[in-house]
């Protein structure tokens, strides 16, 4: 399996046919003469040609692609890069001929390895399986048979595929899974894929794919499922498996920082059409088309420095009034609460949660402290499982804990907290997934106008009209219009819901906002809308944020303080740039290590003056 | 058994909330049966308990659309006149099952703890009888008729009403929006009856449906036995019954009221499936 | 540890729920107003002798108080002896022996047909490539459960034994006699394991690990008999101790329809003599073998699905409430 001597992707002829929003039906003939090559050494290992795909058949047909055109050589790696609904997987299904029978080719062609299969039956497809393409998919949990044995699925593939016979087929298996880095392999093959973790998971996944040693591997969305750390380690594994297989990758992401990170030709989708295309190094440096540039302005990896200004001013004005004016500089670097003084929104002192019945666990959150100052944004940061979402619940008081101190806003919380929040003024929450967290049955109104109904002595719910005009007040700071009121969360988009769940939030005016990955379901566009609404509303009034996320690159972006947790345990916590650079803990750096993009995001840098 | 068995999805899968061909002919059938329990003899032409020695067995024809029974009765008028009769049962044994088992239900889960582990345990004992055996037991205990098969149908379907309404409100009450709601300062009862009830009903409401449309066919099979309304008086299993003896030689007597039978429960569970899916559309 | 733990409350919980059966149905049959030994010495209609009478008094104990009646016959039932016919007079045990091989027989030829039954019909449903074929599959189950078993026996026995002659009506002609009662009850039950199994294979189909499977290039046929099949039958295994209820139930009126003479038709005379020991021998028998068969199945579950742990016991609270749900919605 030798790497094409071809270079790279078409780098000189960046707007090929079939470019940026021009739909055209097929591709040029310039690009006929490449097509008649054939299945020679040559071929590219995935072509495909003013491709359209739709769902549905007759009336009910709904094109979601609209005449894309890609060429991945040999060897080398293709990143397909678009937000939910451009159509991105759709055509890596197309082209792994795993299309859903509704799912079909109306235009246009796939040449796979110069084979063309565009209308190949599944049966067909059969003959390129395994040695021909692999199949990494997105959410490895569920992607492997719950009821077999990890090793009786990736035998399978090896039956299927290579000479492996029934005698020899565990050997191999186990070569195998050493080969793509899993610890105690032969002890492996009886577990069953829920006794792995979702890194494993993917790593087996993997191993099904390359068994067969095929020359095109599709990745979909390989490790949008998984941790940060874990995903740096399985796109690491790709990579070596890449260089040493000879493999080429269609890389399937909604992260551009990512995606420039790990391809050499990139590909930008847009609603089911191409609108930038070509080498990587090239589409960094000069994105052609306004969405690309507007994908690398809204991710928080590769515009690092957006709000640096704005922190600076909030901070100043937040430092104003206290004793000291320090920017982003307010904890002190070991951890230990400040005091329980007018400058603190919230104290937690070593706090610990252990969840009921489960004896022999470690506890959720283990001797946890920090300090939200009032009027910044504290970032609490960590992977799944580090307890950082339990601390939310507890400063929210949601939940009770074991041991500790929490104080919000001077008022110290009781270890069992009451059924009904006597708070909601202090203090609210909003929820990671607003669909869930607003009552399907209730208009947007109503849901608003909720909080004001319960807590009455308030100064904008004493009368009917009061309340009303209150509501469309909120309303306008979260910047949705008033067509919206009457509509329920399931007709609203999802950027629109999290705006209604904010504004709940912030109807009782409270001064302390807890944000528990209130972005992490949203397309990085949207996601960059709220993240501006949340600094146009701390600029619109004091407002003290805990904002919990998994994502690094939003922490740099938007926080004053971080909090680094690891296992229910703090791992150190601080004013972002101090952690950011200058961080002791080898947990950090690992963390920050994982943060992709960040030479594509310095590229940027450079390319956009 | 059909007569004990509970469409666990009724017809199918719908596509969109469109209201199809078919669903029209339910509720136009349906609008025929409330005709026929509200004013019989504007449907039927005679009198069903009339005899008339000369006019046995006939087959179906124009002046006897479903022909004649062995003692010359109208069977037509015989079906429509048993409407009233097995359609109020089902009504009386659907409303104890609703009412006693969803009122345990919500206890159950509102109260927890005691409450729920003697309720749950009544549910078990319940579920463990198959339900027609159980609407036996109770006919065996209180004695035959209409009533009080319908009662023993009532009673054999509470567990059923009292899982589904505990569940419900269980599974509602660990979603998200009750704890959001629960965040803005809202008390227990308020959330009960502002969040949890309403987004538990409809589930419960087309369970109503489905359990009305088993109900039918389990007073049926009750009747059938012969442990409902003595003869003469028209119940559609009796009907059924009745005509058994005479299926070689007028096998009419036997299929057309069982197709009544057929029809009216096929549609109730269309008609069910088309409010569940508008409410859901709503949602 | 915990397993057998667990295990072993399960077992426990079954025990309970027997026991509770067993005094809510003589509570039921011997201790309410409508008493029937009661009914039955006093019908004027059929006046027994003064002296049998005063030996079925006797029997019963009913001039004794109610918790004192339940305790005899509790302290009978350990003895083996499950009291006398009301309507024949024969031991109840005796009954019961003579009319149990026929049911279970009718029972067993039944569960083969309707699992049979509804995996052609899901398989049907989900797989069959005409539209036309996967509309009618779908609809056929939707059919069954609104027409009275009955009624199926009563088409049946009109068509294939009386015009077509293929069947025997008559009930001594062994395995010909079988067909069409057994045909009867599987229709019924095959139509809710057909609906679950239609909507796990959906689910199944949907599944990402199909994806994956035809991405390694198996087969159609074996994605769906090696993985699809199996991971939608879990489901459907809830609705086994169901199932077996409902055949046992059901036989009343299949042995109704075709004059046979087991369990069914036993309970059937039973009831309609208002027969209190026999009605409460076999109910619990029926209640006996169907808390088993549940707890069969819900201790097999962790067998086949390694995710799944047994069920504690206690309130219904603590299952899950997926693996809860279909034995409620059917019963």
């Amino acid at each position: 399996m030798t790497t094409s001597t071809s270079t790279a992707l078409d780098t000189s002829t960046p707007a090929g046919p079939g470019h940026p929003g021009v739909p055209g039906p097929a591709a040029p003939s310039s690009r006929e003469t490449l097509g008649g090559a054939g299945a020679g050494p040559d071929a590219p290992a995935l072509r495909l040609e003013g491709l359209r795909i739709a769902y549905g058949h007759g009336g009910n047909a709904r094109e979601v692609v609209h005449g894309v055109d890609l060429l991945l050589e040999r060897g080398r790696t293709l990143a397909l890069v678009g937000q939910s609904g451009s159509g991105k997987s759709t055509i890596a299904q197309a082209a792994g001929g795993l299309l859903p029978l509704s799912g079909h080719v109306t235009a246009g062609t796939i040449h796979v390895a110069g084979r063309d299969a565009t209308a190949w039956t599944r049966s067909q497809w059969r003959s390129l399986r395994g040695t021909g393409v692999g199949y990494v998919p997105q959410d490895p949990l569920g992607s492997l048979d719950p009821l077999q044995t990890v090793g009786r699925q990736l035998g399978q593939a090896l039956r299927l595929h290579t000479d492996a016979t029934r005698a020899t087929v565990a050997a191999r298996a186990v070569e195998l899974l050493e080969h793509v880095g899993i610890h105690d392999a032969a002890r492996r093959l009886d577990a069953y894929p829920h006794e792995l973790s979702g890194g494993q998971l993917q790593r087996v996944l993997i191993a099904i794919a390359i068994a067969g040693r095929p020359e095109l591997l599709i990745a979909d969305e390989p490790t949008s499922a998984l941790d940060v750390t874990v995903q740096k380690r399985i796109l690491d594994l790709l990579g070596e498996l890449q260089r040493e297989l000879g493999l080429a990758v269609l890389f399937i992401t909604h992260d551009l920082a990512l995606a420039a990170e790990r391809s050499d030709a990139l590909a930008v989708l847009n609603h089911g059409r191409l609108v930038d295309h070509g080498a990587t190094r090239r589409v960094l440096a000069a994105p052609e088309d306004p969405y690309t540039r507007q994908l690398f302005a809204d991710a928080p990896a590769t515009s690092p420095d957006k709000y640096a200004e704005r922190i600076e001013v909030l901070a100043r004005r937040a430092g104003a009034g206290q004793d000291d004016a320090g920017a982003r500089a307010g904890a002190a670097p070991d951890g230990s609460a400040t005091g329980t003084g007018a400058d603190a929104a919230v104290v937690v002192e070593g706090l610990v949660k252990h969840y009921g019945g489960a004896e022999g666990r470690p506890p959720a959150v283990d001797g946890v402290s920090f300090t939200l100052r009032r009027g910044s944004t504290h970032a609490l940061v960590g992977e799944s499982g580090s307890g950082k979402t339990t601390i939310a619940r507890v400063v929210a008081g949601l939940e009770g804990f074991g041991a500790g101190r929490v104080v919000v806003d001077g008022r110290v919380l009781e270890s069992r907290p009451q059924h009904a929040n006597p708070y909601a003024r202090q203090l609210q929450l909003v929820h990671q997934n607003p669909l869930a967290a607003l009552d399907p049955k209730f208009s947007v109104r109503r849901s608003i106008e909720e909080p004001l109904r319960l807590h009455r002595t308030g100064p904008h719910a004493a009368s009917d009209a009061l309340r009303a005009g209150r509501v469309r007040e909120v309303l306008e700071r979260v910047a949705l219009p008033a067509e919206v009121l009457d509509k329920r969360p399931r007709e609203l988009s999802g950027g629109q819901r999290q705006r209604v769940a904010i504004a709940r939030a912030l109807v009782l005016a409270p001064d302390i906002l807890v944000l528990d990955e209130p972005t992490s379901a949203l397309d990085v566009t949207v996601q960059a809308r709220v993240v501006e609404l949340l600094f146009e509303l701390r600029e619109q009034q004091e407002l003290s944020y805990l904002f919990i996320t998994h994502d690094l690159s939003l922490v740099r972006q938007i926080a004053d303080d971080v909090s680094v947790l690891e296992r229910g345990r703090l791992v150190e916590t601080g004013a972002v740039r101090r952690v950011f650079e200058d961080s002791g803990q080898a947990y950090t750096h690992r963390l920050i290590d994982s943060i992709p993009g960040r030479g594509a995001a310095a590229g940027q840098r450079k390319a956009q003056p | 058994m059909s007569a004990q068995t509970l469409p666990v999805t009724t017809s199918g899968r719908r596509s969109g909330t469109r209201i199809v061909l078919g669903d029209w002919v339910a509720l136009a059938f349906l609008a025929v049966l409330l005709l026929a329990i509200a004013a019989p003899s504007w449907i039927a032409a005679y009198d069903p308990l009339e005899v008339s020695p000369g006019n046995t067995l006939l087959p179906p024809s124009p002046a006897h659309p479903f022909g004649t029974d062995y003692l010359g009765r109208d069977s037509l008028s015989r079906v429509v006149h048993g409407t009233g009769r097995t359609i109020g049962a089902s009504l009386v044994a659907v409303s104890i099952g609703l009412g006693v088992g969803s009122l345990l239900g919500l206890v159950a889960a509102y109260f927890g703890r005691w409450v729920d582990a003697v309720v749950s345990r009544i549910v078990d004992v319940l579920l463990s009888i198959p339900g027609l055996l159980l609407s036996m037991v109770v006919v065996v205990a209180l004695g035959f008729g209409t009533i009080n098969a319908a009662i023993a149908v009532g009673i054999a379907s509470v567990a059923t009403f009292t899982r589904l309404m505990r569940s419900e409100v269980l599974t509602v009450r660990n979603l998200p929006f009750i704890e959001a709601a629960h965040h803005i300062g809202a008390g227990p009862g308020t959330v009960l009856f502002r969040h949890v009830l309403p987004n538990s009903y409809t589930a419960v409401l087309s369970m109503t449906a489905l359990q009305f449309g088993s109900s039918i066919l389990w007073i049926a099979a009750l009747s059938f036995l012969g442990y409902g309304a003595p003869p003469p008086h028209p119940e559609w299993g009796l009907l059924v019954a009745e005509g058994r003896e005479y299926i070689v030689s007028s096998p009419w007597l036997t299929l057309l009221p069982g197709l009544v039978i057929v029809l009216t429960v096929l549609s109730i569970s269309r008609v069910a499936a088309l409010v569940r899916s508008q409410q859901e559309a709503l949602r | 540890m915990q397993h057998r733990f667990l295990v072993l409350k399960r077992v426990g919980q079954s025990l309970l729920v027997i026991a509770l059966t067993y005094v809510f149905v003589f509570y039921v049959l011997f201790l309410l107003p409508g008493d029937p030994v009661k009914s039955r010495i006093e019908n004027p209609q059929n006046p027994i002798p003064a002296e049998q009478a005063a030996a079925i008094l006797a029997y019963y104990n009913l001039d004794r108080g109610g918790l004192e009646q339940f305790w005899i016959s509790v302290t009978r039932l350990f003895q083996g002896d499950l009291g006398y016919s009301l309507g024949t007079g024969r031991p109840v045990a005796e009954l019961i022996r003579d009319g149990f091989a026929e049911t279970i027989t009718l029972a067993g030829l039944a569960l083969v047909l309707a699992l049979a039954l509804s995996l052609v019909i899901a398989a049907t449903a989900v797989l069959a490539p005409w539209r036309w074929a996967r509309g009618l599959a779908e609809k056929l189950p939707v059919i069954a459960l609104a027409t009275p078993g009955f009624l199926v026996g009563l088409v049946l026995l009109q068509v294939f034994a009386y015009q077509l002659g293929w069947f025997s009506s008559i009930r001594d002609e062994g395995f010909k006699s079988l067909v069409l009662p057994a045909v009867t009850l599987a229709i019924g039950v095959s139509a809710p394991i057909a609906q679950v199994l239609i909507h796990g294979l959906r689910h199944a189909y949907a599944e990402p690990f199909v994806a994956v499977l035809r991405a390694k290039g198996v087969p159609e046929s074996r994605i769906f008999g090696e993985h699809v099949l199996k991971n939608a039958s879990i489901p459907a295994l809830t609705l086994f101790g169901l199932t077996v209820g409902e055949l046992l139930a059901g036989s009343v009126i299949a042995e109704a329809v075709f004059n046979r003479s087991g369990l069914g038709f036993i309970t059937e005379q039973a009831v309609r003599a208002q027969d209190g020991p026999v009605v409460q021998a076999i109910v619990m028998l029926v209640a006996v073998i169907f808390t088993l068969v549940n707890l069969l199945t819900d201790l097999l579950y962790p067998v086949i699905d390694r995710r799944i742990t047994p069920r504690g016991g206690g309130p219904a609270a603590e299952r899950p409430a997926s693996t809860d749900q279909p034995r409620g919605v059917t019963a």
